[in-house]
């Protein structure tokens, strides 16, 4: 019993000794992105201020959960994801506070940061119609809502509706159209179906470039394209070269976005450091990272999208209040259940 | 465990919601439907090829035996969900299969269906139904054997009239794991745009923000884990075999002639090819279109970590399930059913619940160690435990105590309590006894049980995720990390690398050896 116990003892100690070493030159993130660039981007960090980050990266729901039941004493400085309706769930759970930063602000478009100053956005995708280029005219297409309309029968492809983005995009019209057009909207969606939703994102572009093809036009993040031209395996550039990329509701609401961002927790025992992150990350110099390796959009406009993004030109996009869409996800969600969206 | 347990079991007094009712409305008879098929396929295929392959490799003698013996639990080293995306691309629109299929049916094989997914969770997991039954069958007497060869009964017959009823318990057992496993997925089911019980739960959760309606949904699954073990109880209940005698001879295999041993190998060999082959052979070649991206990975930080956890964790479960096992084993068969169903909890529920559940376990650990601290120490520890290793690692536990259990306690059942009696009548103690009488006989059940949860962990994603420390990589999580951006051929070296250390631990514990009676 003896040595087991005195052995408990120490290990208990040195946890204690652990508590009082100095953590100034560190910043912890937890974070929903992973990507390559990311890792990139925390190496030109460290090397430009010397401050080292330590990475937890997992699903922003779970993670949300994660800073709540760490409470008070939660490691984390940076709460990071993939979606801005996230950022408002944490801001509205009380686990972001303000940043405060004038380099910030100037940064970055005053469209993608929280009016409230708890988040920034830090890249953005638009979510278009891609459709196949011999077999549908651009002429044809319009609108997300034209989709619904007869002559797309047996046409649409979507993924399911448990995915983020088409929740995000669903929950986006809400404030826009009203529940009822939403709601008779993504009806139509449905019922011209082409399968019922499978796959991810470029799976609904493969289907559309088969040689016998399921469908014709999708709805998906132009990234994917980008990165399927981009690809090592020839086939899926084969698929992407067949691919037009038609930005919807331009003269109406927008072509819908979703925005990747981060924001400083309230428990941040490193507030400093962490505002430093987010102001590297919104620099010029971060952010020409962003729309290089990974064919996001930049969020600051000092910055140009790669090649491949300013080829499909400039585009309007929907100017919905993140808290709005981030308000209407259960109603999106719900709306998605009674259409019988698989 | 018991603690962890009690969050869930709150959830039935609480009123049931408006979201809930909608997800009932409009999900759950699909969800049911869907659930019940993919539970019904999946157990009867991975019933049939793990019990027939186990069955051919045990019974009979024909050449390569011995290496397609423990290459048949290979595919136990492949994750479903990257199962999944190589089938997708091996049945992508433009390859040869769906180009003959297009002609001939005039339409293309969806590889996203249900049939589609009950054939990949087979073939992934019909290795936990080998493992275990052949390791039944290699405690086996010869006597019984002899006895029906001497009456000349015939292969097949032998296999059905005899086998089937010999192996039941063992097949129920194992399967019984594979349909928890089938019932924990998301990522596969989730690709596939399948509904299922976890659709239900992560809807809940993640769109509604009910994390109660997400448990409930949880218990709802836990519900029909019992009913499932029910039955698996009212089958196996009846015939319970024990040795009564010490000289147990081990199988004389049969010889096959020419014709037969060609016959074999078709079918074992064929299971191999489309199971792990095919599946490697894909991942070599995504591994040479991406490795270069893979140079930055920090790949052997990746493997010491994922070696040690899995070897840790693998570890503490077989002492924990040979303690919990041998106290359960002298008691009522109550007591050993109400055992096992608690350490079913975890494995059956997906695992991103037992993770949010592990952290607010700890969170209340934390605040009593913090008690302790303020007033022994006089300074606040803050998180104590969470967010170490130590809480990824009793996660692990918490999870795959039952592959542990299920495996240990088939084996207890099969060397009854004779031996140990005898023990103790000599006046052994308990520990000695456990020692030197239990721990030998029950060594077959042990390696199994190591192979299936030290590679269960070594593939875990979820819990992995959420509860690990900064900085702390998996294999697992590297190769998720790209097939989360849909780019799984950029993870292949990573997923690659993950199936060999797999194959290593399954070679290591159960390689041809001349000497022992396990691998044979």
């Amino acid at each position: 019993m003896k040595p087991i116990f005195s052995t408990l003892l120490l290990v208990f100690t040195a946890f204690l000794l652990g508590a009082c070493q100095s953590e100034d030159n560190v910043v912890n993130l937890y974070t929903s992105r992973h990507y390559d660039i990311d890792q990139e981007l925390y190496d030109l960090f460290t090397e430009e201020t010397g401050i080292q980050v330590n990475i937890i990266q997992a699903d922003g729901d779970v993670l949300i959960e994660r800073i709540l039941s760490e409470g008070e004493n939660s490691p984390a400085d940076v709460f990071m994801t993939v979606n801005v309706s996230l950022l408002e769930e944490a801001k509205a759970r009380g686990i972001l506070q303000p940043f405060d930063s004038s380099t910030i602000v100037d940064n970055v478009d005053p469209e993608f940061i929280d009016p409230d100053y708890f988040y920034t956005g830090l890249s953005m995708r638009a979510r278009i119609i891609a459709y196949h280029i011999d077999r549908v005219q651009p002429s044809e297409l319009s609108t997300y809502e034209a989709l619904s309309e007869p002559q797309w029968r047996g046409r649409l492809l979507l993924r399911s509706s448990s995915n983020m983005y088409n929740q995000n995009m669903v929950a986006a019209f809400v404030p826009l159209l009203g529940e009822a057009a939403t709601r008779s909207m993504i009806e139509g969606w449905v019922q011209n179906f082409a399968q019922e939703p499978q796959g991810n994102d470029r799976d609904q572009a493969r289907a559309i470039a088969a040689t016998n093809p399921i469908g014709d036009v999708a709805i998906l993040n132009t990234y994917y394209l980008g990165l399927m031209l981009n690809s090592t395996d020839p086939a899926d550039v084969a698929v992407a070269e067949q691919i037009g990329v038609f930005f919807p509701n331009q003269t109406t609401t927008g072509t819908h976005i979703n925005v990747s961002g981060a924001g400083i927790t309230a428990t941040s025992k490193n507030v400093a450091a962490a505002t430093q992150l987010l102001e590297f990350l919104t620099s010029e110099r971060a952010q020409a990272v962003f729309a290089g390796g990974n064919f996001e959009y930049p969020v600051n406009p000092r910055v140009e999208p790669t090649q491949f993004l300013k080829d499909l030109g400039p585009f309007k996009h929907q100017s919905v209040r993140f808290s709005q869409i981030s308000q209407s996800m259960e109603t999106a969600y719900r709306l998605m259940l009674e259409v019988d969206w698989t | 465990m018991l603690i962890a347990l009690i969050p869930v079991l709150f959830v039935v007094f609480t009123p049931s919601t408006d979201e809930y009712r909608l997800l009932v409305e409009t999900r759950l008879q699909t969800s049911i439907t869907n659930t019940i098929i993919l539970l019904g396929g999946v157990g009867l295929l991975s019933a049939f090829l793990g019990s027939t392959a186990a069955w051919l490799v045990s019974i009979y003698e024909f050449k390569g035996r011995a290496m397609l013996s423990w290459m048949l639990m290979l595919p136990l080293a492949i994750p479903s969900y990257i199962l999944a995306y190589v089938f997708v691309d091996v049945l992508r629109f433009s390859s040869p299969i769906q180009t003959v299929s297009y002609s001939l049916l005039g339409r293309y094989l969806n590889p996203m269906s249900l049939t589609s997914a009950i054939v990949l969770f087979s073939l992934g997991l019909y290795p936990y139904v080998y493992v275990v039954v052949r390791s039944f069958l290699s405690r086996q007497s010869a006597t019984m054997f002899d006895a029906a060869r001497l009456f000349g009964v015939k292969r097949v017959k032998l296999f059905v009239g005899y086998g089937l009823p010999l192996m039941r318990a063992s097949i129920i057992s194992s399967v019984v794991l594979v349909l928890m496993e089938v019932l924990s997925d998301y990522g596969l089911v989730d690709y596939f745009g399948i509904v299922t019980f976890t659709t239900l739960i992560f809807g809940s959760w993640f769109r509604f923000r009910q994390i109660t309606t997400a448990l409930r949904f949880s218990l709802w699954l836990l519900i029909v884990v019992f009913v499932v073990l029910g039955a698996e109880r009212l089958f196996s209940n009846k015939k319970r075999f024990a040795y009564a005698t010490t000289k147990m001879r081990s199988l004389r295999r049969m010889r096959l002639t020419k014709a037969q041993q060609t016959g074999a190998w078709v079918y074992l060999g064929g299971l191999l090819l489309v199971s792990f082959i095919v599946p490697l052979g894909q991942l070599l070649v995504w591994a040479s279109q991406t490795y270069l991206v893979s140079i930055n990975l920090n790949l052997g930080q990746a493997i010491v970590a994922t070696l040690s956890v899995a070897l840790t964790a693998g570890v503490s479960i077989l002492a924990l399930t040979i303690l919990l096992a041998n106290v359960g084993r002298h008691r009522p068969r109550l007591v050993q059913t109400i055992l096992l169903r608690i350490t079913l909890f975890g494995y059956s529920v997906p695992g991103a619940v037992v993770a949010v559940i592990m952290l607010l376990l700890f969170q209340r650990l934390d605040a009593a160690v913090d008690v302790v601290a303020i007033s022994v120490f006089g300074l606040s520890r803050g998180l104590f435990l969470s967010g170490t290793i130590l809480m990824l690692l009793s996660a692990y536990v918490v999870r795959f105590m039952a592959i542990g259990y299920q495996a240990i306690e088939s084996n207890y059942q099969k060397i009854g309590t004779n031996f140990t009696n005898a023990s103790y009548l000599l006046g052994k103690g308990k520990l000695a006894t456990l020692w030197s009488v239990d721990v030998p006989m029950l060594l077959p059940g042990m390696a199994s049980a190591m192979i299936l949860v030290t590679i269960d962990i070594i593939k875990e994603l979820p819990l992995t995720l959420v509860l690990r420390p900064f900085n702390f990589n998996t294999l697992a999580t590297l190769t998720h990390r790209y097939a989360a951006e849909e780019q799984v051929a950029m993870g292949a070296v990573a997923a690659l690398i993950m199936i060999a250390l797999s194959s290593a631990v399954i070679y290591t514990i159960s390689r041809p050896r001349k000497d022992s009676g396990y691998g044979r």
